[in-house]
């Protein structure tokens, strides 16, 4: 469901000293175009974890005022609840100057999830908790990996201590996502747990407990309950991986946010769990793009996307059309590439991975093909590859026979063992696979005889890449041909075995590589003993390494 | 998970007496991996509900033991004989087999890569001085590794190493080692096992006695039916590629010879000939074919002489056309 763009919900007029917060919502993607980066670095880093403790809370307020009125339908006529307005000034006045970004990073998420979950006047802003987290350690941050290795008992002890040291209005943060995961039954059962070790937060904890069975029987959250219903047998274990995997998945999602973010510290005050709660809590954000220009240019992204120059699906549907025509009337190479990475890039940063996904890919990558681009293709291919894993629509086979060739190209034995391992019988019987598993034979046979008459016939693309190897595999032959026939053999049989359509290119060939001088020319004859030293070390020079650009 | 994680860092401040523990608990840690990956298979075959949950924690037991592999590695601190770097070939082995389960081969063949690496440094004692156990194994997966890069010599080598220093009554670890080792020896030497290794290894025997009889009397028909029974079987131990090969390195230059032989050792015959041996054993090709195949035969010498391409014959070499 694509958000409409932030501004409309801007309100006509803020409260003056603290219009940096609604600044920040405004512009929340574009981080990097933000002037204030005193403590960015250091903000953005800890985001994750920040913004999460009091996003549960609002799923709470969610359940208790759920009879509250909605807020305004997304638009033009929406304003700032006054209670919002005041809870932002609270928390700006509870800071001191130098931590005034961290605060409105904070901030920022707050109010974007409570947008999204369509909180914003639902929540009881007057009763909320300064999201102060990370405000204070943000320095001091730990490990990540460091912090997985506590158990839940730590955890909740150093929140506690963080908790009453900050000695703020803090309530407590949510008990581990396990009990998140499956609310009806582990959820008590963590919870005991959750008693035993501390004392302090139990009766609030049990307290929530409540909301939530109340909540889980909703029929609002019936969509969550859905997504949460596993209910996980290794309680413990999968409490731990999850967490580390959410945490990796977060990780990436935010890749665009904090480029700087890969030794990303965690507050200490912050239970790392948190992170976890909060992504199975919201979606993802989606990103939409805005542009409605057809062309682009691609340049590489080193900050966050602007949805600006970002151009939505139904915009990148007509660039496709358009790009397809000026193929076929211009074929630009170079301009119909860069036009295809950038709209690569567009579906990327939107996270679009649908049939229309691989449609682009598919075409950009036969394009590549047609033109001797492998690197291209190659990422291309990569792509494609994870998207078929995902069951969209495409032309599986076919690439599949592509990479098959590909893999013979790079002589990659093991990842072919591996390939045919994954085949199963249907594939097999596909024509355009087994041409390529044919392929395959002869070339480890050597049987250039097989093999030259497969490339003449090779199917779809395949020829293309058959193109970046058969040079390689005419000098093998040549080699063999020179070894094994005496004395001579006519260059009408050499056109034939090394696959070519005519004497005529088969003797430019030989000339390139000055094989011609054994050629008789009025009998037309290669005499085979003469030439096999050359033969022998155009082969060897042929073999001598493979340009990879790109391996998958 | 946890508690490997721990153990990986308590072991950095320790030195060789913690390596049974690390041991233990690794192994443990595979094959606890293992299990709730088959438990969390099931439970999505139940459920059949689109799930985000991931049978995937072998993988993750595969990053843990890789980091003790770096604990073990990169103990600079304490002299050699109390050095945790006698772990190295226990836990290099142990990843082995996570991610030959895995089947991410190419990862494995990385950690060898790091290895050699700091072997060649002379960081670590070579694997000889190592538990024979560890080396085995070791071996083993190298061999392995090299056989399915199809550089049988290297192959070869660290098999037969392997095979030499394996227990005696480690039956099953014989029969592993040689399951990649008689295939290797044929295809290199035209080698063949004893009778006793098909009676002390009677599994080997069902996947390979068929096969090796056929190879041995040129009978293409014959090793055709028993690969193609076979092909599963082969394809997922990554045999398949090196029976193929065998196919025309051993039995093809066979079939030829039996024509030879029929043709009363005639050192001149005919191309169609050799295509009528062919068409016997259900191979229907053209000349061409035939011609192209006796090229790629003479080249890598497994016949003597010359194809005429004027007359249509190959000329055979007077002395040992074929070679033993």
């Amino acid at each position: 469901m694509a958000l409409p763009p932030r501004k409309a919900k801007l309100p006509p007029q803020g409260s003056s000293n603290y219009k940096g917060a609604y600044s920040v919502v405004e512009v929340s993607k574009s981080i990097s175009t933000k002037p204030n980066s005193s403590s960015t670095k250091g903000t953005q880093a800890s985001s994750p974890n920040n913004q999460t403790p009091t996003l549960l809370p609002s799923k709470t307020s969610k359940a208790t005022h759920f009879s509250a009125p909605k807020s305004p339908a997304n638009g033009n006529s929406a304003v700032w609840p006054d209670s919002l307005k005041a809870y932002v000034g609270r928390c700006f006045a509870s800071v001191g100057p130098s931590q005034r970004g961290a605060m409105e990073k904070n901030l920022k998420k707050v109010i974007t999830s409570a947008i999204e979950s369509n909180n914003l006047w639902t929540i009881d802003w007057d009763t909320r908790e300064l999201p102060l987290e990370g405000i204070k350690a943000v320095d001091d941050g730990e490990d990540k990996l460091e912090k997985l290795k506590k158990d839940t008992k730590k955890r909740t002890d150093v929140k506690s201590q963080a908790a009453t040291g900050t000695g703020t209005m803090r309530t407590i943060t949510p008990p581990p996502s396990v009990v998140y995961k499956s609310p009806s039954i582990t959820f008590r059962k963590s919870d005991q747990q959750y008693n035993t070790t501390n004392e302090q937060v139990s009766s609030k904890a049990t307290k929530r407990s409540a909301k939530w069975d109340q909540r889980s029987e909703e029929p609002a959250s019936i969509e969550d309950s859905a997504k949460r219903k596993t209910i996980s047998i290794f309680a413990d274990t999968s409490y731990l991986n999850s967490s580390a995997e959410q945490q990796r998945k977060e990780k990436r999602l935010r890749r665009f946010d904090s480029p700087s973010g890969e030794s990303t510290p965690t507050p200490i005050g912050t239970p790392d769990y948190v992170g976890t709660a909060f992504v199975q809590d919201t979606e993802p954000e989606k990103f939409v793009g805005r542009s409605m220009k057809l062309e682009k240019k691609y340049l590489r992204l080193t900050s966050a996307p602007d949805p600006e120059t970002v151009r939505p699906v139904h915009i990148l549907r007509h660039t496709l059309d358009l790009l397809k025509q000026k193929w076929k009337s211009e074929r630009n190479y170079a301009y119909i590439c860069d036009q295809f990475k950038s709209m690569r890039q567009d579906l990327t940063v939107q996270l679009i991975q649908n049939e229309f996904t691989v449609n682009v890919y598919e075409i950009h990558a036969r394009i590549a093909l047609e033109n001797g681009d492998l690197g291209e293709y190659n990422q291309c291919q990569t792509q494609l590859r994870s998207l078929y894993a995902l069951n969209i629509a495409g032309h599986p086979n076919e690439f599949l026979a592509y990479r098959i060739l590909y893999l013979l190209h790079t002589r990659n034995r093991s990842d072919m063992n591996d390939l045919l391992i994954e085949l199963t019988d249907e594939q097999k019987a596909d024509d355009v696979i087994a041409h390529a598993l044919k392929v395959r034979g002869a070339v480890t046979d050597q049987d250039f005889h097989s093999l030259m008459r497969l490339y003449l016939s090779a199917p779809n693309m395949g020829g293309y890449i058959m193109d970046s190897f058969i040079d390689r595999e005419r000098h093998a032959a040549l080699e063999i041909i020179c070894k094994a026939f005496r004395p001579n053999v006519p260059l009408r049989f050499l056109t034939d075995e090394i696959g070519f359509e005519s004497d005529k290119a088969c003797y430019d060939f030989l000339q390139k590589y000055a094989l011609n001088q054994f050629i008789d020319e009025s009998t037309l004859l290669l005499s085979t003993k003469e030439a096999y030293p050359t033969a022998q070390n155009n082969r060897a020079t042929a073999f001598k390494k493979v340009d990879i650009k790109g391996q998958i | 998970m946890l508690i490997p994680r721990l153990l990986n860092r308590v072991a950095e401040r320790t030195d060789r007496w913690i390596l049974p523990v690390i041991y233990t608990v690794t192994e443990e840690l595979r094959i606890i991996a293992m299990e709730a990956d088959h438990h969390i298979k099931e439970r999505i075959l139940k459920s059949s509900a689109s799930n985000s949950e991931k049978a995937n924690k072998l993988e993750e037991a595969a990053r843990t033991i890789n980091r003790t592999l770096t604990v073990c590695l990169n103990d600079r601190n304490t002299p050699l004989p109390k050095s945790r770097k006698w772990g190295v070939y226990f836990i290099i082995s142990l990843l082995f087999k996570v991610y030959f389960k895995l089947g991410t081969i190419s990862l494995a063949t990385s950690v060898v890569r790091v290895l050699n690496a700091s072997s060649t440094v002379g960081d670590i004692p070579s694997v000889e001085e190592y538990p024979k156990a560890h080396m085995v194994t070791f071996k083993y997966y190298v061999g392995i590794l090299a056989f399915m890069d199809e550089e049988y010599e290297k192959a070869e080598e660290h098999l037969q190493a392997a095979l030499n220093k394996c227990h005696k009554k480690a039956i099953r670890n014989q029969e592993l080692i040689l399951q990649y080792l008689l295939p290797t020896n044929l295809l290199l030497h035209r080698r063949y096992p004893q009778r006793a290794v098909w009676h002390n290894f009677p599994r080997l025997q069902t996947i390979y006695e068929d096969l090796f009889t056929a190879s041995k009397r040129g009978d293409m028909r014959s090793y055709e039916a028993a690969l193609a029974a076979r092909e599963r079987l082969f394809v997922t131990r990554r045999l398949y590629l090196t029976m193929l090969k065998i196919r025309t390195k051993i039995v093809r230059p066979r079939l030829f010879e039996q024509v030879y032989l029929a043709s009363d050792k005639s050192t001149r015959v005919p191309v169609s000939a050799f295509r009528k041996g062919l068409e016997f054993v259900g191979i229907d090709v053209d000349d061409d074919q035939v011609e192209c195949w006796a090229a790629v035969m003479i080249y890598q010498g497994q016949m003597k002489g010359y194809i005429s391409r004027e007359r249509k014959t190959i000329v055979l070499s007077n002395n040992e056309p074929f070679p033993k």
